[in-house]
C-alpha cells in the first residue's frame, strides 16, 4: 500500500500515464474539459475527474489500470455516457478510463452470428454493420443510436425489445475485461455453453464496479421475416394496463408492449411527429414478430385483445417508413420531457404486470401531494416504469420535493413486490435505495464477490453499494455490519 | 452594449438535457472522441461558466471555436435545443471578453477585413489565383507554422486557380424571359459576388426562364453570416443593418439567395437587429434558390443533360433552414440527370464559413473523409448550394471532378439543344 497522501499519488499518476497512451489521449490540464466528463445522461450529480483518458486500445486500458492499482487511485469506465443513474460520475480525486475512442468493429461473423467489437461502438451501429447479412443485435435502449456497447455491457441494458429476447446478458457470448489490478481477462466464450462458474454473467450488469470492458462478442440474430406493429389508443391509463394483462393471457409474446400516458404522448408528439392522438388519456405500441402466418395470426388476437379492452382508436404502421417514426416517438420521450419542463428525474422501477394499472393511480396520488407532474412511459410487457417527475430547478423546494418523489415511487415498487430499478441500474442515484430491497446479508455477499474481483476498491468505488458517506444516517437504510464495526472489513 | 456579450442567456442552455443524442451527429465528436468537442458538451462548459465552476480560458475557447456550426446536433436532438442562439452568443461572449493571443487576433482582424467586403476581397482573390497559377502556393505551404501565414496558404489552396467568369451587371432589371410569374431580387453577397459570377449567372437564367423579373441592386454588401457564425456579433449587425437599409424599399416578391450560410442568417435577422421591423419584414421575404424554385414549380424546358451528379447537402441548407428535399427534386427534374449521395451524407465537410481558415486541422480531416465518399460515386460533377462547401470539395478532390452549384446545372440543361 502507498503511503503518500492522495494529491501527491494524484500527481505522480499526472506524470507517468501520458507516456502510457502513446495513441490515445490523456486530458489533464484542460479545466473545462475535465468538467465535462463530470457526469453523465443523469445531470444531478456531477464530480470533476483528475485526469480523463481517451484510450485506443485494451494495451492502453491496461498500462492505465495497472498504474492506478500501484498508485491506488480510483477510476471509472465511461462509454457515451448516456447513463441514467449516474454509474459513470467520476469518484472524487478519480480518473475516467473513457472507451469513446474505441469504436471499431472488429469482425462481423454472418455463418456463426457473432460480432466482435469494441467497447465504444455504439449500439446501433452494430445492427447497421450487420444488416447486409440480414443480422442484427436484439437488445434496444431508447438511446441505441449513442449508447455504447462497453456501457450496455456494465449496464446490462435493456430495451423495448427485450420483453420477448431478453436484455444485454442474453446477447454477449463473451467479453475481454481489464481487471481492477490490471490483469486481462476474456470471461465467457464463442459456444453458448461454456463450463465452471459463469463469470461472464458477474460482470455483466455490475456497473463499473468489478473491471473495465475493452473487447465484447455479441450475439446476432436473423431478422424476423414479418413484423407488424400498431399503436392502441385508450380513454384511460387502467383499460391499457388491462389490455396488456389481456395480451399475455392470450398466450401472445409480443415482441414489445410499450406504453404511453397523455403527458407523455404529448411530449414525443412534439419531439418527434410520430402521429400519435394527442386526445388519447394512454397509448400501447405493441409489436409482433416471427413469421408471416404467425404474425399475422397474432396481430388478429392482439387487436381482439385491445378491442375487448376498449380501445377507441387502433393504427397500424403501414411500412418500415412509420413503423420507424412510431418508435422513433416512443424512443425520444426521455429527452422529449425536456420540452414540457426545463428539468426532469427518469424514474426506473419494476412492478408485477398486474399492477400496472393501480400503481398509476397511486404514483398520481403522489405527484399530487408533492404538486408535481409526471408523465409515464413504459416497457409495459416487463413491468418496468419510467415516470418522468417534471420540476423546475430554478426552484430549490421544487428540486427537493422532485428527487423525494422520485424515490418515493421507486419505494413504492418494491412495496407492491417490484424492484428499484428495471434497466437503469442502481449507480450513484440508487445506491441508498438497496437497503429498501436486499438486508444486509444480501449486500454483504454482493460485496465480497466485488472484493474478489477489486480487493482496493479501486473500480468505480461509490456505486451500487450503500454507503455511510452517500446515504448519511438515513435511519433504515445503512447500519453498519458487525465485520465492519470490528474494523475486519471494509465497505466501498 | 452588442448582442449577446452577456453570453447565453441560462434558461437556454438549461433546454439541454445532457442526454448525448447529438453525439453520433457532431462531426468535431466523431473525430475526436472528447466530450469537450460535442455539443453537449459544449453547452455544459456554457453552463459551468454560468455558474462560475470554469473560467473564460483559452481552453474554454478552443473547445467553441472547434465547433463548425454545421446544426447537425439540431436535427439530432429530441429537446429541441437552440443550439445556433447558443453557440453565436457563447462566441459573441469571448470576442467581447476574451483577449485573444495576438496572432489569433491578427487573422481574424485580416478575415474580416477582407472577406466582407467584394471590393477589398476580388482584387485580391485575382492575385491569389495567379499566384497560385505560378506555384506560390507551395512557397507559403512550406512557411506555414499558424498564424497569419498559414491562413494565406489555407486562402490560397481554397481558391480556385481561375477567377471565376464575369459577374452579371447591376443595378438592372433582368425581365422574365416566359410568362410573368411575379418579379424577385437576388442576393449577391460578398464571396460568392466575387467567385462564383456563373451561380448569379445562372441563378438569373433560371428565374427568368421560369417568368419571373430578377432584380440585381448594385451596392449590397455582406450580409454579415460570415461574422455571425464567427462571433463578430457587432460586425454582423452593422453589415445585416447596412443591407436591410439598401434593399428594403424595393418591391420584389422575395429576394434570392443562392448561399447557404447567407440564407440561415438572412432568414433570422432578428436575432441580429432585435426590434427592428424592417430586418424583420425583409428576412420573411428571404427565399434560398431551391426552396424557391420548388415552391413555385418548374415550367419551363429542361433538356436532357447525361450526367452522374453527386449532391452534397450543405450543413447550412439541410440543418439550418431544413431544405433537404428540395434541391434533389429540381436536380431530378433535369432530364437524364441521375442524383447520388454520398455516405455519410450529412456530415459537415469542413468548410463552415472561415473555420477552413482558423480551424485548418479539423476542416482537412472532414474536407479528406468528404471528398472521398464523392470519389467513391464516381459522378461526373459534385453539386452543392453554398460556395464554400464548393471551394471546401473542390480543394480535396481530385481536379478532374467538376463541381457546381445545382442552378448551374438548370441552367446548362436549358441551354442545351434538345436530342
Amino acid at each position: 500500500m502507498p503511503i503518500a497522501s492522495r494529491s501527491d499519488r494524484i500527481a505522480e499518476f499526472k506524470r507517468r500515464v501520458v507516456e502510457l497512451v502513446p495513441d490515445g489521449e490523456c486530458i489533464i490540464g484542460d479545466a473545462p474539459a475535465l468538467s465535462s466528463y463530470g457526469a453523465d445522461g443523469l445531470i444531478r450529480f456531477r464530480q470533476t475527474p483528475e485526469v480523463v483518458v481517451l484510450a485506443k486500445s485494451t494495451d492502453e486500458v491496461r498500462a492505465v489500470v495497472s498504474l492506478c492499482a500501484e498508485l491506488d487511485v480510483p477510476f471509472v469506465g465511461r462509454g457515451s455516457g448516456t447513463g441514467l443513474s449516474g454509474g459513470a460520475v467520476p469518484p472524487a480525486q478519480g480518473v475516467v478510463i473513457a472507451a469513446s475512442a474505441m469504436k471499431g468493429i472488429v469482425e462481423i461473423d454472418p455463418v456463426d452470428r457473432i460480432a466482435v467489437v469494441e467497447p465504444g461502438v455504439a449500439n446501433l451501429v452494430v445492427s447497421e454493420r450487420a444488416a447486409p447479412f440480414g443480422l442484427y443485435y436484439a437488445p434496444d435502449p431508447s438511446s441505441q443510436s449513442v449508447c455504447s456497447i462497453g456501457g450496455n455491457v456494465a449496464e446490462n441494458s435493456g430495451g423495448a425489445h427485450c420483453l420477448k429476447y431478453g436484455f444485454t446478458t442474453n446477447h454477449v457470448l463473451a467479453i475481454e475485461v481489464v481487471l481492477p489490478d490490471g490483469s486481462v481477462e476474456v470471461l465467457g466464450g464463442e459456444s453458448p455453453f461454456e463450463p465452471g462458474l459463469d463469470l461472464r454473467s458477474s460482470f455483466v450488469g455490475s456497473e463499473g464496479t468489478l473491471g473495465i470492458v475493452t473487447k465484447v462478442w455479441l450475439r446476432l440474430m436473423s431478422r424476423p421475416e414479418a413484423v407488424r406493429t400498431l399503436v392502441a389508443d385508450f380513454n384511460s391509463v387502467e383499460s391499457a394496463g388491462a389490455a396488456v394483462s389481456a395480451i399475455i393471457a392470450a398466450g401472445i409474446v409480443p415482441a414489445a408492449i410499450e406504453m404511453m400516458d397523455a403527458l407523455a404522448i404529448e411530449a414525443c408528439e412534439k419531439a418527434v411527429g410520430a402521429g400519435y392522438s394527442l386526445d388519447a388519456a394512454a397509448a400501447l405500441i405493441v409489436e409482433v414478430d416471427g413469421s408471416q402466418e404467425e404474425v399475422d395470426a397474432l396481430y388478429e388476437e392482439l387487436k381482439t385483445a385491445c378491442f375487448t379492452c376498449g380501445t377507441t382508436k387502433i393504427r397500424e404502421a403501414a411500412d418500415q417508413a412509420e413503423r420507424s417514426r412510431i418508435w422513433l416517438g416512443r424512443k425520444a420521450a426521455f429527452a422529449a420531457a425536456g420540452r414540457l419542463a426545463p428539468a426532469y428525474i427518469v424514474q426506473d422501477g419494476v412492478v408485477p404486470r398486474t399492477a400496472l394499472s393501480s400503481i398509476l393511480g397511486r404514483i398520481e396520488e403522489l405527484a399530487n401531494q408533492a404538486g408535481l407532474r409526471v408523465a409515464n412511459v413504459f416497457h409495459a410487457g416487463d413491468g418496468n416504469l419510467h415516470p418522468l417527475v417534471l420540476y423546475n430547478p430554478d426552484s430549490a423546494q421544487e428540486s427537493e420535493a422532485a428527487e423525494k418523489l422520485a424515490t418515493e415511487i421507486v419505494e413504492l415498487c418494491v412495496e407492491i413486490g417490484g424492484s428499484i430499478t428495471g434497466e437503469h441500474g442502481v449507480g450513484l442515484e440508487k445506491a441508498c435505495s438497496m437497503a429498501a430491497m436486499f438486508d444486509d446479508g444480501d449486500l454483504e455477499a454482493m460485496q465480497r464477490l466485488r472484493v474478489a474481483f477489486d480487493s482496493q476498491g479501486i473500480s468505480n468505488p461509490g456505486k451500487v453499494f450503500p454507503t455511510p458517506r452517500l446515504c448519511g444516517d438515513a435511519p433504515g437504510r445503512y447500519r453498519a455490519h458487525a465485520l465492519e464495526l470490528s474494523g475486519e472489513a471494509v465497505r466501498f | 452594449m452588442s448582442v449577446g456579450a452577456t453570453g447565453p442567456e441560462r434558461k437556454l442552455i438549461d433546454t439541454c438535457v445532457h442526454c448525448g443524442f447529438c453525439l453520433p451527429a457532431c462531426p468535431t465528436y466523431q473525430l475526436s472522441s472528447n466530450e469537450a468537442e460535442s455539443p453537449r458538451g459544449r453547452i455544459d462548459l456554457m453552463r459551468r461558466y454560468s455558474d462560475g465552476a470554469i473560467g473564460l480560458d483559452a481552453d474554454f475557447v478552443a473547445h467553441i471555436d472547434s465547433c463548425l456550426g454545421c446544426m447537425a446536433c439540431v436535427k439530432a436532438c429530441p429537446s429541441g435545443v437552440d443550439y445556433e442562439t447558443l453557440i453565436v452568443e457563447a462566441r459573441s461572449m469571448i470576442q467581447a471578453s476574451f483577449q485573444r493571443p495576438s496572432r489569433q487576433r491578427l487573422v481574424r482582424k485580416a478575415i474580416f477585413a477582407v472577406m466582407p467586403y467584394p471590393a477589398r476581397m476580388r482584387p485580391l482573390a485575382r492575385l491569389g489565383s495567379l499566384s497560385k497559377r505560378l506555384g506560390v502556393e507551395r512557397i507559403a505551404k512550406g512557411r506555414a507554422s499558424g498564424g497569419l501565414a498559414a491562413t494565406l496558404a489555407s486562402a490560397l489552396a481554397l481558391l480556385p486557380r481561375a477567377a471565376n467568369s464575369a459577374v452579371p451587371a447591376r443595378n438592372r432589371l433582368y425581365t422574365a424571359s416566359a410568362p410573368r410569374r411575379g418579379a424577385v431580387g437576388l442576393l449577391t453577397g460578398c464571396v460568392s459576388s466575387v467567385l462564383f459570377g456563373s451561380t448569379e449567372q445562372a441563378a438569373i437564367d433560371v428565374l427568368r426562364a421560369e417568368g419571373f423579373d430578377v432584380l440585381v441592386p448594385g451596392g449590397q454588401g455582406c450580409c454579415g453570416a460570415l461574422a455571425e457564425h464567427a462571433g463578430e456579433a457587432p460586425l454582423a449587425a452593422r453589415l445585416a443593418g447596412a443591407l436591410v437599409a439598401r434593399l428594403g424599399r424595393e418591391q420584389v416578391d422575395a429576394w434570392i439567395t443562392t448561399s447557404a450560410g447567407c440564407g440561415s442568417t438572412l432568414k433570422s435577422y432578428e436575432r441580429l437587429l432585435p426590434g427592428n421591423s424592417a430586418a424583420r419584414e425583409f428576412s420573411g421575404r428571404v427565399r434560398d434558390v431551391h426552396e424557391f424554385l420548388y415552391q413555385q414549380g418548374l415550367r419551363a424546358d429542361y433538356k436532357p443533360i447525361g450526367m452522374r451528379v453527386a449532391y452534397h447537402p450543405a450543413c447550412h441548407l439541410a440543418n439550418a433552414q431544413g431544405i433537404v428535399d428540395e434541391p434533389l427534386a429540381l436536380l431530378r427534374a433535369i432530364p437524364g440527370c441521375e442524383v447520388v449521395l454520398p455516405g455519410q451524407s450529412g456530415t459537415c465537410c469542413g468548410s463552415a464559413g472561415i473555420y477552413n481558415l482558423v480551424e485548418p486541422a479539423t476542416a482537412q480531416a472532414l474536407g479528406k473523409a468528404k471528398a472521398a465518399s464523392i470519389a467513391e460515386l464516381h459522378a461526373d460533377v459534385v453539386a452543392t448550394g453554398n460556395p464554400g462547401c464548393l471551394l471546401q470539395i473542390a480543394r480535396y478532390s481530385d481536379p478532374g471532378l467538376a463541381s457546381a452549384h445545382p442552378v448551374e446545372l438548370l441552367a446548362r440543361s436549358l441551354r442545351a439543344s434538345t436530342a
